[in-house]
């Protein structure tokens, strides 16, 4: 019997809170269709989110989340297997004789298991792999996800790292090769001259923010404290202005899409490369007024000498929104952290920002390892002294309370640092009993601050992740 | 139709116990052959359904305790390990405490232990198998 032609369905896995288009699929497409594998990529996660909404009202929608983020035993199950069924059947739709499914976060891992299992049962054919930052990025777990699903025959094999390189090998090979089924990993060697993502099997119509992803680099130039990305990219890797910028004309040319969402750490890890890529963009978006072209990203402030004035005039051509990770607004706790600007080069930052009119949106983590009650009255009186910054600062994020997860600096400085980890499987129960810091006491400083700050005049952005966690917290 | 794999282990003292394997709507009849060690044990079922497993062979004299420290030193008894629906294992937690044992002489038992002759009445509530993993989540 001859065997039936490769059809690979690259895919995300829910739940994801986000309005715009996961990049991942897209992007292993392009690395497959070149090597001659007929390849689908869809956003699953997309599907699923629209599909939820239809369907079911705010509160059944709510204990579907607290099952997919913390897997609670006693789910609707009517809403559970419907929910599935309608996932499985949209992946199957597509003839596929290979599934990759791409968790983006941890909280894939829930909906990733019961897809692998109802995928098992329909299509016992269908070769399943899994792969993403997710199936290693635990929040209540210390068990790997992809070893756990591989050990159960749910999966065929796991990938690590750059699904670049081995995704399309290993479907072409069929056999374990490096990064396959075992958590060491090469990185790829160089990002430039990649193919571009391939975006168009995905359905635009399901996003609110029809907004393209595009990775200009992977890693990260600082070591936070509180991170763990290196445990991912162990190096820093970036493209070049250049090959930025054409790949943005591409999409802009292909599809008409001026928007982009870069999906890095920071687009402006590499100040060189980032510096040529804005003066690309804006001289673009200067010759081009009826197609500017925009971008999202996450951003890191530098001092003044490493971003003088002129750079952020050539950003604000077409910039529409910085994230930026202040994570504190105590200069010496966010020296702590690893984050290498002080108060006044965040002013400096903001100020320009003002000047140019750039929107920044202000992410700050409550509840440090170095957090007292008296950082904590410094961060609530910011905001009434810089009310001024709502014209462009135009919201705060405050991430849960501080978590001390695996792989990071203060997990390993854990002895040194007084932590006291509660529940190894929940990492946000942590106490230094020397300074206070308590679960409860953070519960209270992040409610004071959100307080502080809403009544300051500033948009708090409140996502139900944060929910979730807080309630978490709270039992 | 789902599948179901039971692992057990048999403890083995003047031989194992039977068991027998039967449901509430009679399709199956099993008497799967017992050895020392573990054993795994396949079998379909129309799902709803009660599954019933029927143990029996125990004396008293299979169980043989250390008067001094009061310590088990070798008994006959089965041991659920494993319980598989449709190739995927229930946690094992779970499995632990799933099982009644409705022994002859000694009550109800709540273990996945069984060292008594007796019955235990699984139901299986669902019947599709995805939901029947939810039903039994920890």
């Amino acid at each position: 019997m001859t065997k039936a032609p490769i059809k690979l369905l690259i895919t995300t896995v829910p739940w994801c809170v986000t309005e715009s288009p996961l990049m991942a699929p897209a992007l292993l497409k392009s690395m497959c269709v070149q090597k001659g594998i007929d390849t689908v990529a869809t956003d699953t996660n997309i599907l699923f989110l629209n599909f939820v909404e239809k369907n079911f009202d705010a509160q059944k929608i709510s204990e579907l989340q607290e099952f997919f983020y913390h897997d609670t035993p006693n789910p609707d199950i009517k809403s559970v297997t419907k929910v599935i069924n309608f996932m499985v059947d949209s992946m199957l739709a597509h003839r596929p004789t290979h599934i990759a499914l791409s968790l983006f976060t941890y909280t894939s891992q829930v909906a990733c298991e019961w897809l692998c299992f109802q995928l098992r049962k329909k299509a016992p054919d269908i070769k399943l792999i899994i792969g993403g930052p997710g199936v290693f990025n635990t929040l209540r777990s210390e068990t790997n996800f992809g070893e756990k699903l591989l050990e159960q025959k749910q999966i065929d094999y796991y990938i690590k790292g750059d699904g670049d390189l081995s995704l399309p090998e290993l479907v072409l090979k069929d056999e374990k090769i490096t990064g396959v089924n075992e958590t060491t990993w090469q990185q790829l060697d160089d990002l430039n001259g990649q193919p571009f993502p391939d975006y168009s099997d995905y359905d635009w119509s399901l996003y609110k923010n029809k907004s393209v992803g595009v990775v200009g680099s992977r890693g990260c130039v600082r070591h936070c404290t509180f991170c763990d990305i290196h445990e991912h990219w162990k190096k820093y890797q970036w493209r070049s202005g250049e090959d930025i910028f054409r790949e943005l004309i591409w999409h802009n040319t292909n599809s008409g899409v001026t928007k982009f969402k870069f999906q890095d750490s920071l687009i402006n890890g590499n100040q060189l490369e980032f510096r040529k890529l804005m003066k690309l963009l804006a001289k673009h978006n200067d010759d081009n007024p009826q197609n500017k072209i925009t971008w999202s990203s996450f951003f890191i402030f530098r001092p003044q000498k490493q971003m003088p004035e002129q750079d952020w005039i050539d950003i604000s051509k077409s910039a529409e929104l910085l994230t930026v990770g202040i994570e504190s607004l105590n200069q010496d706790v966010r020296f702590h952290m690893g984050k290498k600007f002080t108060n006044k080069d965040m002013h400096y930052c903001f100020d320009m920002c003002m000047k140019y009119n750039i929107k920044v949106h202000m992410l700050l983590i409550v509840g440090y390892v170095l957090d007292n009650e008296q950082t904590h009255k410094e961060t609530m009186d910011w905001f009434g002294e810089y009310k001024h910054y709502q014209d462009i600062i135009i919201g705060v994020s405050f991430g849960g309370t501080l978590g001390v997860l695996p792989g990071t600096e203060i997990f390993r400085r854990q002895e040194e640092l007084g932590i006291e980890l509660k529940d190894k499987q929940f990492d946000h129960q942590w106490s230094i009993q020397k300074t206070g810091n308590t679960p409860q006491v953070r519960l209270r400083w992040s409610r004071e601050q959100t307080e502080a700050c809403a009544n300051a005049g500033f948009k708090i952005m409140s996502s139900m992740d944060n929910h979730l966690l807080m309630e978490t917290m709270m039992k | 139709m789902i599948k179901i794999k039971l692992i057990i282990e048999a403890g083995e003292s003047n031989g194992v116990l039977n068991l027998l394997i039967t449901d509430n709507k009679k399709t199956i009849e099993l008497k799967p052959k017992i050895k020392s060690g573990l054993n795994e044990i396949d079998f379909k079922l129309e799902t709803p359904n009660v599954l019933i497993f029927e143990v029996s062979g125990k004396t008293p004299r299979d169980t043989v305790i250390d008067k001094a420290s009061n310590k088990i030193l070798r008994d006959k008894y089965l041991k659920v390990l494993g319980f598989h629906i449709d190739d995927k294992p229930l946690d094992t937690h779970k499995v632990q405490q799933m099982f009644v044992l409705d022994s002859e002489k000694n009550g109800k038992i709540q273990s996945s232990y069984w060292g008594f002759n007796g019955t235990v009445a699984f139901e299986l509530t669902h019947k599709d198998s995805l939901a029947l993993h939810l039903a039994n989540k920890l």
